[in-house]
């Protein structure tokens, strides 16, 4: 078993309802790190093995791994002014 | 020169031939089948991509000696040449034969050509191939109506090319987001003004340690008048909201990304800049947890604008597409333009449909602003650069017009664009502008 970073995406319809996603996630092994009412995004971790689990929890609308996103400048043209 | 060694002393500003082919086989050709091709006509040894993948999982392992690497997914070969050998009736025999499309040398895309750098442009070259079928390197386009910006005596040519310095807007009473790597709250440039701060990294504060975050809020809201230097910022009197969602390495986990956005939202911030992302690769589609979460911001009145990423190599006719998040039908894309208004040559390109187009360009070359203490100020290069000067210019339109929010504030971003030139897919609805009165533009 290996524990995953995990993004859950909340059905719209759900959203006012969130709370209960989440106790459903929890219930099924998910650990929640963030609930984020604004934008309908549940955070947190699971063992591979309660993925699938996961997925079918009503009001889940995608679950994916976590990902790494990086700063976007290209190079310095000049160290100091 | 061998197929392994970088050139000392050389730039990536002119192409360098390797001494290795690029060689594009035949569409739909299975991979035995090129492969028994490429030995038959040069009798060197024949590796695919995935044997070296799988001979070293953390980082593939290139063939030193004479060999050609097929990378099957991608229909074409590297003719790995280490020694002088003598092979021009061999390539004459290559080029002849029905089964090679194209071929021609390899060149160095790096400057500091690692065997990781070599692999990653094996790959850049096989998605231009199939990007663009046009393997030939060449000039990069130019544009023809140069934007006019006078010296950098008052201001940077950036804040002269969307006629920032012209407005006569602040971005008073807007509130402007920055999701980075953070901001130094105790720039001096920045005393006195609005700031609301939130790191989103596990066990680092907001205090940017990496520069870039300083680096674009000074861009998109710094001081009209900072002291020793010249203006840098558009909205020099936004609320500014610091989101610290990249590290001080200047990488960060999209769960605190997230967090960010829902926080820039939940405060009610007009706009957010986010120049972060990824590169996807040709063909790819979005991502709908970012097009959910714009949708909503949208929904709300918050316009999410994006760096459209750096991974181009234009000089080499290499145009990659436009990266995640930026690549979200509702978050607007930024490319980077030079003084000269051409595009940026690491600027990616609107080759993807659905969200993957280029929206819009802004300055992103030889930029001025604000850099941690004690450095102060300092200049980068990046689309990331160019993101946030769109951003300041949306604040500028928010406070003209309460009605400028969300779609509305898109499209009058989009409408008040000028033509530079530029290609659709390079520069979207063209050069970002300030709104500036009629008469400011008179002489």
């Amino acid at each position: 078993m290996s524990a995953r970073k995990l993004v859950v995406m909340v059905e719209r319809a759900r959203r006012d309802k969130i709370a209960d996603v989440v106790t459903a996630l929890t219930q099924e092994g998910m650990t929640v790190e963030q609930q984020l009412d604004s934008i309908g995004i549940i955070t947190g971790h699971a063992d591979d093995t309660a993925v699938t689990a996961l997925e079918g929890v009503e009001g889940v609308q995608s679950l994916r791994d976590d990902g790494i996103m990086h700063a976007l400048d290209s190079d310095e043209t000049d160290a100091d002014m | 020169m061998t197929g392994s060694d970088t050139p000392n002393g050389q730039t990536t500003r002119s192409p360098v031939p390797t001494g290795s082919y690029i060689v594009q086989m035949r569409p739909n050709m299975k991979t035995s089948t090129a492969a028994k091709k490429l030995k038959s006509l040069s009798s060197m040894e024949v590796s695919t991509a995935s044997d070296l993948l799988t001979a070293s999982e953390s980082q593939p392992e290139l063939p030193s000696n004479d060999t050609i690497v097929l990378f099957e997914k991608l229909n074409i070969a590297v003719m790995n040449m280490t020694s002088e050998q003598p092979a021009t009736a061999m390539m004459s025999a290559m080029e002849a034969d029905a089964d090679i499309k194209t071929m021609r040398p390899e060149f160095y895309l790096f400057a500091s050509s690692s065997a990781e750098d070599r692999y990653a442009a094996w790959v850049r070259e096989g998605l231009h191939i199939l990007a663009d079928g046009a393997p030939a390197i060449g000039r990069i386009d130019s544009r023809a109506d140069a934007i006019r910006v006078a010296s950098e005596d008052a201001s940077t040519w950036g804040i002269q090319a969307v006629h920032a310095d012209l407005s006569t807007y602040s971005g008073r009473g807007i509130k402007l987001a920055v999701l980075d790597t953070g901001f130094d709250l105790g720039h001096p440039d920045f005393v006195g003004r609005n700031v609301e701060a939130r790191s989103f990294v596990a066990g680092e504060p907001v205090q940017d340690v990496n520069g870039h975050g300083t680096h674009c809020i000074g861009t998109a809201a710094g001081s009209r008048d900072p002291v020793g230097v010249i203006r840098y910022g558009v909205a020099y009197e936004a609320d500014i909201y610091a989101g610290k969602v990249l590290s001080d390495s200047g990488s960060g986990r999209e769960s605190g990304i997230f967090a960010g956005m829902n926080w820039a939202i939940t405060e009610g911030c007009e706009v957010i800049s986010m120049s972060l992302g990824r590169s996807t690769a040709v063909g790819e589609t979005f991502d709908p947890i970012y097009e959910d979460i714009a949708v909503s911001a949208l929904d709300a009145g918050c316009l999410i604008i994006a760096a459209a990423g750096n991974e181009s190599q234009r000089q080499f006719n290499f145009i990659a597409p436009v990266g995640a998040p930026a690549n979200s039908p509702s978050i607007m894309a930024v490319a980077a333009i030079d003084e000269q208004s051409r595009v940026a040559t690491f600027s990616c390109g609107g080759i993807n449909s659905e969200g993957g187009e280029v929206n819009i360009a802004a300055p992103g070359v030889d930029i001025l602003s604000s850099f941690p203490m004690p450095r102060r100020h300092g200049r980068i290069n990046g689309t990331s650069m160019a993101c946030p000067h769109v951003a300041g210019i949306a604040a500028l339109l928010a406070q003209s017009d309460r009605n400028l929010r969300g779609r509305a504030l898109w499209e009058a971003l989009r409408r008040t664009a000028i033509d530079v030139g530029l290609p659709i897919r390079d520069g979207g609805a063209g050069l970002v502008q300030a709104p500036v009165p009629p008469a400011a533009l008179i002489g």
